[in-house]
């Protein structure tokens, strides 16, 4: 039963395997194949996690370690969601790069593997090693564009605080087991009070925050953004962010619940710097990565909201807001995906008359901006409603009032991309890069389910209530 | 033998030092080299807590830790490596092509 | 019948679409519009035909179910407040794609924005439930802000992100506002939170909040910095729509939401309403004298029109609240009338400047003329549309407020004397524009025939109007003296 209920994680595994071993022996011209079958070893265990968040699954394996239920599948869900379209977009710019090697597929579908197991832990051995994976395949993905200096800045600094904060929240971890003999989240959470609790808190706490790029943690994400391949930035800042804030959480209901009121109050304080900070900073950027870096802190931010309220409506508004940010980030790094060039390509000026020339993407791009900003007819609108709606509701209106405030701020940065979009003049260009199919199914589903969700939040909304599993 | 507060005590102090060695980042080298005191501060507890409540998860743990350690600092240095090919340098001031 | 609302807010979104698709054909697209803002016209004519007058509360009413989760419904429905709006927006979003026939440039794109305007616009005057009524109210202002940036003057980036970021702020405060009225009140519903108690310190917050974002709206002196550039920038059907229907979603959203829920504290807070309202009469009217530009002195003629509506508001007598809601509709009609006169005139002669401008009534007669019933309407000539509004304003507002009321005729002096002035500078006298392009066709002044019509109907037999309007205004007037 353990085995069979893990089934979509075996999938993921024997695939990275497979595409590893196949990477070997296939000659450069068939490597898109690996792609694909990355493609359908994500869609397997994608299809077969939903199938078990349909079903209500709620299995509790070996021994403890691994807890399967709607919580986790939800989350298990987004992040294979948000990988399957990364790996759309990633096809033809890798070709692009002349970087299409195999490793890259296995490097990703170890990275969700890793996502997929720590959000699913209840012991800290597991979710340690789960999230070990997940970084160490990151930091490979990030400087995965070898030739280009900066991708390999850009992993350096992800590698250099990531390793720092993973031995920070190791050291606290190990607290943690002195305090309470035990490595289980819930028996940890019956005997971790006191001062040493507290420190084990703020280490274990800080660890996870860096992965979800919140301040204080956040300084890695810009450069790392802006750095590493398009489609790794897409996936760091939308599935990776997703499965450490599903962790976060996790461990913070499950195994502080006596410091609930002191921690309610930090992430309060980190979500308004969050806020705060990242939509400032983006109003400066003129690159448009570094501007989408910063704006992911700040969407960071309006999420650890609902670690701040804690109750159960504040915590199903964060799964409703990941899952659709999901769909718009990644299409906004996508849609720069396309346009990249070696020496560059993104700066907003780079973004002038994109209608003109190539319409599909800048319509798309217009879409998720205007979700990020939280715009009618956008899903990015329904989470907002939802998260600041439980914020009033969890006695925390005055970080509502903060992220309002800080919305209509982020209005300048989002509504000045697309005035470059459309009715910015068009320098003359070399012909762009011909379409693909997988990018562009990718790209067009995102679209489509933003605006889909924007009208009919209805039914995600839905899945969110319903996953709150164990967590009340 | 020592008490378990000698333990405990000997742990911080290595964390200490490998944290403020790592935030000084002269080199990335020497940021490795503080984080890794760090991930061993973290083992000695494990070890150290394990050993006093005759627990044996602390023990395990500490054998997975020092494994993952292992693959870090790989990834790490062939990073590092990668950088050094196209930067010849190692110095941290000096890696700055991404600015705001 | 409810689903007559419905499908009038919801046919524009159906032809921004094929609006776009079309794009590729420059002539093409305005065809769609034509078509959906007739359609809507026609439904919401359809609507005011269904409506029994004469009897207050909500008629026409549907509820869909929308976000179970939230509670929130597709809730929709007309009063006698809300049905003349609708009727003028349906109108005016008819006559502004009359107005727009010409444009070719990205055409597609323009129809597509228009028709999404429309959308919005419709949907605030129908909508009964909050979270809904902000939706349509935050819909609108996307549109505005690709209508001016794209097609607008040589300070469009400028103005268009001013208008986003100014009235996307009190917007948002709105929503806030709405999320705390939803919390405390357990729905989103309008008509269900009318009934409702809420605590002093709620009540003081949530009507502060919202009078900020009628103030932007409105706008009420000194947030009205936005108005000027934006209106000034825009192109001439923005310019309508924004003066004709816009702005009166503040004003609307005042008296329907702010008076609806609070009475007691919009009674307490009427005095300091009447000021406001003052102001806004005498600057507006003071700064638009200063104008040089002809959209400029609209909109500011505009600020000051807006401060008649707060005062009817801020009396509270069943007369002056009648005379307030025809008064958004009478200025509505006029605005547009006014900025698409600018904007021909503008075509013609190459300028908007007044000191360039003259002769027009030689030059081009039909236009002449149009414009100057625009302009006699505009400062209270008995018989057209705004005097049949004002009038009552001035009995009902000043039994509640005398010294105000006085001041604010003071306003009608003011507003005669620059709009006189400039209509006899631009029309009469010698010919002084820079250049003479062929005169309108047909197809431009259809427009404009359309509007001084509707302001002769409305002026000549408002009864017919205040016969729909006075049963609902006297759910929510206080004051004495119904009529």
């Amino acid at each position: 039963m353990n085995l069979a209920a893990l089934l979509p994680a075996e999938i993921l595994a024997g695939t990275a395997l497979a595409v590893l071993l196949a990477d070997l022996f296939l000659p450069h011209r068939d490597k898109a194949y690996l792609g694909l079958l990355s493609a359908a070893g994500l869609a397997a265990a994608l299809g077969g996690t939903a199938r078990q968040l349909a079903a209500g699954l709620h299995a509790s394996l070996w021994g403890g370690i691994f807890l399967l239920d709607p919580f986790a599948l939800f989350f298990q869900t987004i992040v294979l969601g948000a990988a399957l379209l990364v790996l759309g977009v990633s096809l033809p710019y890798l070709e692009r790069w002349g970087r299409d090697d195999g490793e890259f597929y296995a490097l990703l579908l170890m990275a969700v593997l890793g996502a997929m197991m720590m959000v699913a832990s209840r012991n800290f051995l597991e979710i340690y090693v789960a999230m070990e994976l997940l970084s160490v395949s990151s930091y490979a993905l990030a400087g995965f564009l070898r030739p280009d200096p900066r991708s390999g800045e850009a992993a350096l600094k992800y590698y250099l605080q990531g390793v720092l904060a993973s031995a920070a929240l190791l050291y606290g971890i190990s607290l943690l087991y002195g305090l309470s003999g035990s490595l289980d989240l819930s028996v940890v959470g019956a005997r971790s009070a006191g001062s040493l609790g507290v420190v084990a808190l703020v280490l274990v706490a800080g660890g996870f925050a860096l992965k979800i790029a919140a301040v204080p943690f956040h300084m890695w994400a810009p450069d790392t953004y802006q750095g590493a391949p398009a489609p790794v930035a897409a996936f760091l800042s939308t599935a990776s962010k997703a499965a450490a804030f599903a962790v976060l959480a996790r461990v913070l209901l499950t195994a502080f619940p006596a410091a609930q009121g002191p921690w309610q109050e930090l992430f309060a304080v980190v979500a308004a710097a969050s806020m705060a900070l990242g939509n400032l900073a983006a109003l400066g950027q003129r690159n448009v990565r570094r501007m989408l870096a910063y704006s992911s802190i700040a969407q960071g931010g309006y999420v650890l909201i609902a670690l701040a309220v804690a109750t159960p409506t504040a915590v199903a508004a964060s799964l409703f807001y990941l899952a659709v940010y999901v769909f718009m980030n990644v299409g906004a790094f996508s849609v720069l995906s396309f346009l990249a060039g070696p020496t560059g390509g993104e700066e907003l000026a780079d973004l002038d008359g994109l209608a003109e020339r190539r319409p599909a993407l800048a319509l798309a791009l217009a879409v998720f901006l205007i979700s990020l900003a939280g715009m009618p007819l956008t899903a990015g609108l329904m989470g907002k409603l939802y998260l600041f709606y439980a914020a009033v509701q969890g006695g925390y209106a005055w970080l509502a009032l903060w992220g309002v405030v800080f919305t209509v701020v982020s209005y300048f940065y989002y509504f000045r991309v697309l005035r470059h979009l459309f009715w910015g003049t068009a320098p003359p260009r070399p012909a762009a890069p011909a379409a693909s199919v997988p990018a562009g199914l990718a790209l067009g589903a995102a679209t489509l389910a933003t605006v889909l969700f924007g009208v009919f939040p209805q039914p995600l909304l839905q899945l969110a209530l319903h996953s709150l599993g164990m967590l009340r | 033998m020592p008490s378990l507060g000698d333990f405990l005590a000997v742990g911080a102090g290595l964390f200490v030092l490998g944290l403020f060695g790592a935030l000084m980042k002269r080199t990335a080298v020497a940021v490795l080299m503080g984080i890794e005191l760090m991930l061993n501060a973290a083992n000695l507890n494990l070890v150290a807590f394990a050993a006093f409540s005759g627990r044996i998860s602390g023990q395990i743990f500490a054998l997975f830790v020092i494994a993952l350690a292992a693959a870090e600092v790989a990834v790490g240095l062939a990073i590092l490596l990668s950088l050094f090919r196209s930067r010849a340098t190692v110095r941290m001031d000096d890696i700055d092509l991404l600015k705001g | 019948m409810g689903w007559l609302l419905l499908a009038a807010v919801g046919l524009p979104l159906a032809g921004a679409p094929v609006s776009a698709l079309l794009g590729r054909r420059p002539a093409a697209p305005r065809w769609p519009a034509l078509v959906t803002s007739l359609g809507s016209l026609a439904l919401s004519v359809a609507a005011a035909l269904t409506f029994r007058g004469g009897q207050p509360g909500m008629q026409l009413v549907s509820r869909l179910n929308w976000i179970p989760a939230l509670g929130i419904r597709l809730h929709l429905g007309v009063d006698g407040i809300s049905l003349p709006l609708l009727l003028m927006t349906a109108f005016l979003a008819a006559t502004t794609v009359l107005a727009s026939w010409g444009v070719r440039r990205r055409s597609g794109e323009y129809f597509f924005w228009l028709q999404l305007l429309s959308v919005g616009m419709l949907g605030v005057f129908t909508a009964l439930d909050l979270f809904v009524f902000f939706f349509f109210f935050e819909l609108a202002l996307i549109p505005m802000y690709f209508l001016i940036g794209l097609w607008g003057g040589p300070r469009k980036d400028y103005a268009a992100m001013k208008f986003l970021l100014y009235t996307g702020l009190g917007s948002i405060v709105m929503f806030l506002a709405f999320l705390v009225l939803r919390f405390y009140g357990g729905t989103f519903d309008l008509l269900t939170l009318e009934h409702t108690r809420f605590p002093v310190p709620v009540q003081l917050a949530v009507f502060a909040a919202l009078f900020l974002a009628w103030a932007v709206k409105t706008p009420v002196v000194p947030l009205h910095t936005w108005l000027p550039d934006a209106h000034v920038e825009a192109p001439t059907p923005a310019s309508m729509l924004l003066a004709g229907v816009l702005l009166k979603m503040g004003t609307y959203g005042l008296l329907r939401i702010s008076l609806g829920i609070f009475p007691a504290l919009f009674h307490a807070f009427a005095p300091v309403l009447a000021v406001l309202a003052v102001v806004n009469i005498l600057y507006g009217a003071l700064l638009a004298m200063a104008q040089t530009d002809l959209k400029g002195l609209v909109a500011y003629a505009s600020i000051s029109s807006m401060g008649y509506i707060l005062l009817g508001a801020a009396a509270g007598t069943g007369l002056a609240l009648e005379g307030a809601v025809l008064q958004m509709v009478a200025h509505g009609l006029v605005a547009a009338l006014l900025f698409l006169a600018a904007g021909d005139i503008h075509e013609l002669a190459g300028t908007r400047a007044i000191p360039a401008l003259g002769g027009l009534l030689t030059r081009a007669p039909t236009l002449a003329w149009l414009s100057l019933l625009g302009a006699l309407c505009y400062l209270g000539l008995p018989g057209l549309a705004v005097f049949a509004a004002e009038f009552p304003i001035f009995l009902g507002s000043f039994a509640a407020f005398p010294t105000y009321t006085v001041l604010a005729a003071a306003g009608i002096v003011l507003t005669a004397g620059y709009l006189l002035w400039t209509a006899q500078r631009i029309l009469f006298g010698p010919g002084r524009e820079a250049a003479l392009l062929p005169a309108l066709g047909g197809m431009r002044l259809l427009p404009l025939a359309l509007l001084a019509a509707s302001l002769v109907a409305v002026g000549v037999y408002p009864t017919v109007w205040y016969h729909l309007i006075g049963p609902a205004v006297h759910l929510l007037a206080w004051g004495g003296g119904a009529r």
